[in-house]
């Protein structure tokens, strides 16, 4: 199939899986990318079920903190919502301004797992100090650097609604950011019991 | 944050290759699902001070984050207007998730001491003879 062909199948209007190519590829991505959080996870209670001095998670991290993490978070998958809502009826300032939102709760988050992140290690809990710790900081960590994925793909969003780039007509590109956006939430809820309450 | 409905991705002419399919949106508003997920998100950490049954507290925990999760997919990724086979696509690592723990359960109960003894040394060339033990005559 020479690349014409391919670009022209791509620009067509077929629908594989009944969407749009760039959501299936943003779907596809989160799919396979769910897949490394699993593998994460289930490592995590692999080590932990045959670790008989596994700690309460609830006496190393601090719960209360992360809880209000996790609801900064939630507002900003509504914050990411609404931004598409208003670009699907061109609304492009309310866009900026759901977006600017959503932008704002994921450098809050962060910041606080920076926080929290130094006054563990300040206690003496390290990447090294045991499976406990080590899973916490490569899963958390994983997480983390998607949220910083997130940060930016954001903040390039921001940029485009701004300049006029992205308009009712390229709602899609909003869409796919808010797809990416959500996933990086419903996987911190998961996160968030397995490692933190359970 | 007003109280519409959720609308369709696809609803309208912003996507414009994309609208083949109309669905109409329905179910919950965008602050019904944020105000379930906050409420689920504080009964979390209620239960995590509870003095409960381990087991039981463990299953409440895992049936809440299973719930926010799909809030979350099927109201916020707009999962509700998507195909069965999207809906397989998204729930493939979750099947993973599983297979890999329970896959993983027996050896996983063995512990790690083995490692943490060094007993444990695939790579390693086999000891010539086992050691003798005292008091064995040798052959």
């Amino acid at each position: 199939m020479s690349q014409t062909v391919v670009a022209e199948h791509l620009l067509s209007e077929r629908r594989p899986l009944g969407a749009a190519w760039d959501k299936l590829m943003m779907w596809l991505f989160l799919g396979s990318d769910a897949m490394g959080f699993a593998g994460l996870l289930g490592a995590y209670a692999a080590l932990r079920l045959g670790d008989e001095r596994w700690p309460v998670p609830q006496e190393v991290l601090g719960i209360n903190f992360t809880a209000l993490m996790t609801f900064v978070l939630i507002c900003s998958s509504v914050t990411m919502v609404k931004s598409f809502e208003a670009i699907q009826r061109d609304d492009r300032r309310a866009c900026w301004q759901w977006l600017f939102a959503t932008f704002l709760g994921g450098v809050f988050f962060l910041a606080g797992q920076c926080y929290e992140y130094t006054h563990l290690v300040q206690h003496g809990v390290t990447i090294s100090s045991g499976n406990f710790a080590g899973t916490f900081f490569c899963t958390t960590g994983f997480h983390g650097c998607h949220v910083l994925g997130g940060v930016i793909l954001l903040g390039n969003a921001l940029a485009k609604v701004s300049s006029g780039q992205i308009t009712k007509h390229q709602a899609n590109v909003i869409e796919n950011v808010g797809l990416y956006w959500h996933f990086v939430d419903l996987v911190w809820i998961l996160v968030f019991t397995f490692i933190y309450l359970v | 944050m007003d109280h519409a409905h959720a609308p369709s991705p696809h609803g309208d002419a912003s996507h414009g290759s994309h609208g083949a399919a109309h669905h109409h949106g329905g179910g919950l508003s965008y602050f019904a699902v944020f105000m379930i997920l906050l409420v689920v998100t504080v009964a979390e950490v209620g239960v995590a001070y509870l003095p409960m049954h381990s087991g039981l507290k463990i299953f409440t925990f895992i049936a809440m984050a299973l719930y926010k999760a799909v809030m979350v997919a099927y109201y916020f990724m707009h999962l509700k207007f998507e195909s069965k086979v999207m809906w397989l696509v998204a729930s493939a690592p979750l099947f993973l998730g599983v297979l890999i723990t329970v896959g993983t359960y027996p050896d996983s109960e063995k512990g790690t001491t083995p490692f943490k003894n060094g007993v444990l040394r695939p790579w390693s060339p086999p000891a010539d003879s086992a050691p003798v033990e005292a008091g064995q005559p040798k052959h």
